[in-house]
């Protein structure tokens, strides 16, 4: 009741101090991502420490997974630098106080979500297959997918889903919004390299694909990971906090 | 008085100060040798143990030793194992030993963009990816990354033989 009174009420100021004019954004470059449900062939339980922006301290959770994977649609499949993550669960329910976050898409339409709890950390991710894998793009950091708690817009409404470069996925509604974080595990550190860009998870209409194979490397080593169904589809876009300009 | 109050005082707050939270995952705080006493590499410990190189598997490093599982060893032709643990045979065992460690803490992201990497017995092993498949030399690697107080581990399914 209190959380839900609390999320009105940053609702509420959010759209008194509405989501900003702000700079073009810089989604350019940044794909959209397939998730899809990940067994691995080893699970991965390991605790991480992270920082991202909804807090100022930095924190230890229990990582366990990957549970899901995901990479380009199909149509980007063949960039040079791909981006993929393993998603790993964070362990029981790490919540933050309810805050909200406008984020503007491609194509330059706003939209507010109130954000309340980390579900999931993202893991920059490459994929084996023969010789040396593909790079992991620069700009690219770590994050993690906040749940979203009001996933309306400033008119009370569901935010319109973007078109998708793939024709065969369709979005529902918003489900999670994935900002950088900074982690570290053991002496390897990940710094937020873009301190603005966010992908939104969409759930998408179920959708079977056909099981995929993968062997993946990433911060816990290899793994193989046997992909099946399609859970969502992450849109890119940019953020920022509101009333933290 | 007051001023030992004070002390007193300023010593709980600092203990009761959070430390820097540290995360954990198991193996980090312990030796080469001691994670591969806890993770049944028992031939490979008794291996060690005979060629006197637990107190350097045990030191500052960091090194990266490929472990060959009990199924590796096995795999050695009949009576190989046994005459290496034999006295007589300890160099031959150190040289194969030091054939499974490299130099510094090479994490799995760096050894798929290798294609050798020299050994501390002073030859080089080959690396390759294919298939999704990392290899040292004709060993598989099967579990990367047992980050250790004094390196790596990579589990391998094959033992490493120097030429």
């Amino acid at each position: 009741m209190q959380r839900t009174a609390a999320a009105t009420g940053l609702l509420f100021a959010a759209i008194m101090l509405g989501c900003a004019a702000r700079a073009s954004t810089d989604t350019a470059g940044k794909p959209s991502l397939v998730v899809r449900e990940a067994q691995p062939e080893k699970v991965i339980r390991h605790e991480v420490e992270w920082r991202g922006p909804l807090r100022s301290e930095r924190r230890v959770s229990m990582l366990e997974g990957p549970k899901l994977f995901s990479g380009p649609v199909s149509a980007e499949k063949n960039t040079s630098e791909p981006v993929r993550f393993s998603w790993y669960k964070i362990e029981g329910t790490d919540e933050f106080p309810a805050t909200t976050v406008c984020v503007t898409m491609a194509g330059g339409s706003e939209v507010e979500f109130v954000v309340d709890a980390a579900a999931y950390l993202l893991s920059m991710t490459q994929t084996l297959d023969v010789g040396t894998p593909a790079d992991i793009p620069a700009w690219l950091s770590q994050y993690v997918a906040y749940r979203i708690l009001t996933p309306l817009d400033r008119e009370g409404k569901l935010p319109a889903a973007p078109v998708t470069a793939d024709p065969n996925i369709h979005l529902k509604s918003p489900a999670l919004l994935c900002l950088p974080v900074e982690q570290w595990h053991h002496h390897d550190s990940f710094p937020v390299k873009s301190s603005e860009s966010c992908w939104i998870a969409y759930s998408v209409a179920p959708r079977e694909g056909e099981v995929e194979s993968l062997s993946t490397l990433d911060q816990f080593g290899l793994n193989s990971l046997q992909l099946t169904a399609v859970k969502w589809l992450c849109v890119p876009g940019e953020f920022r906090l509101v009333g933290r300009d | 008085m007051s001023k030992l109050i004070f002390g007193l005082a300023l010593c709980l707050v600092v203990a009761s100060l959070p430390m820097r939270a540290q995360a954990g995952c198991g193996t980090c705080d312990k030796t080469i040798v001691e994670n591969a006493v806890a993770s049944n590499f028992g031939t490979l410990v008794a291996a060690v143990k005979a060629a006197g190189l637990v107190e350097t598997l045990s030191g500052a490093g960091p090194y990266t030793v490929f472990a060959p599982t009990d199924a590796a060893f096995a795999k050695l032709p009949n009576g190989t194992l046994e005459s290496l643990l034999k006295p007589e045979n300890k160099e031959k065992l150190v040289a194969i030993l030091k054939y499974h460690v490299v130099s510094g803490t090479v994490l799995a992201k760096d050894v798929v963009q290798l294609s050798s990497a020299t050994t501390a017995e002073g030859s080089d092993v080959k690396i390759k990816v294919s298939d999704g498949v990392v290899n040292v030399n004709a060993a598989t690697v099967v579990k990367t990354d047992v980050k250790c107080k004094n390196g790596v581990i990579h589990v391998i399914d094959a033992v490493l033989l120097p030429n």
